[in-house]
């Protein structure tokens, strides 16, 4: 592994994974598309990385009042067993599996991040159906 | 759908992608959580609220299973990682991040299928 290449994809990775823009996804491109690291073993950097990560940038979130805090609650109910089990779906699944799998996710979630519709455009939607809603 | 049911399904969704992928957990909860009804803004940080504990477990159970993971490299990549996060939680605080999400849509359309055609 190229050190000094892994250092700049760490750095952009942890701007971009503080700001909850995909930085886990930028390390992964990286490891699997440059560095060549298996998908599985990629996957496990990735997450370690992110730990201390995440856990620096939500000190920073709340100290700004950006964190909500009320739906972390019930999202992790549902969320740690679906962990659990996507998890261990990835230690049965083949590398390569995983990885087309990945391709197919990502470009789901690309394709709906540039066709976004704008907040003003949402906001002011949600401002025409809400009435209607309550009649 | 019940309101409250939302970011049950929301973290339902996120632990699996993230544990079967090790990635973009969090690009789905911010998608999710704004459909919530919670703001941009904090939907990516609280984003990282979620992520986290999923992380971890998922981390566990690839650890477990004999995934190698190299320390000295991972040690650099947090290292060179922290001012990277100091940066974006200053950038989130500032900017909406929602013609940066934009542009990375391209990106990952582009390394989507890259990674597909590999």
């Amino acid at each position: 592994m190229n050190l000094i290449a892994l250092g700049i994809a760490g750095f952009f990775s942890g701007i971009c994974a503080s700001m909850g823009i995909g930085g886990g996804f930028v390390l992964m491109l990286y490891l699997t598309l440059l560095a060549g690291t298996p998908q599985k073993e990629a996957q496990l950097f990735n997450l370690c990385f992110f730990l201390p990560i995440a856990a620096f940038s939500l000190w920073r979130h709340r100290k700004n009042g950006l964190l909500c805090t009320s739906p972390i609650k019930p999202a992790l109910l549902g969320g740690i067993p679906a962990a659990l089990a996507g998890s261990l779906l990835a230690a049965f699944l083949p590398n390569a599996q995983i990885a087309k799998l990945f391709a197919i996710f990502l470009a789901i979630i690309g394709i709906k991040t540039v066709f976004a519709r704008r907040e003003s455009e949402q906001s002011k939607e949600e401002r025409v159906i809400r009435p209607t809603q309550k009649q | 759908m019940k309101r409250s049911l939302l970011p049950f399904f929301a973290g339902t969704a996120t632990g699996l992608a993230n544990g079967l992928f090790g990635a973009g957990g969090g690009l789905l909860a911010v998608f999710l959580l704004n459909r919530c009804g919670i703001d941009k803004k904090s939907s990516h940080a609280t984003a990282l609220a979620l992520t986290l504990p999923l992380s971890l477990i998922s981390a566990i159970i690839l650890f477990c299973w004999g995934t190698t993971l190299p320390l000295g490299a991972l040690c650099i990549a947090i290292l060179c990682g922290l001012p990277g996060a100091w940066l974006g939680t200053i950038l989130l605080k500032k900017i909406s991040p929602a013609l940066l999400s934009r542009m990375f849509g391209i990106v990952m359309i582009v390394s989507a299928v890259r990674m597909f055609l590999r």
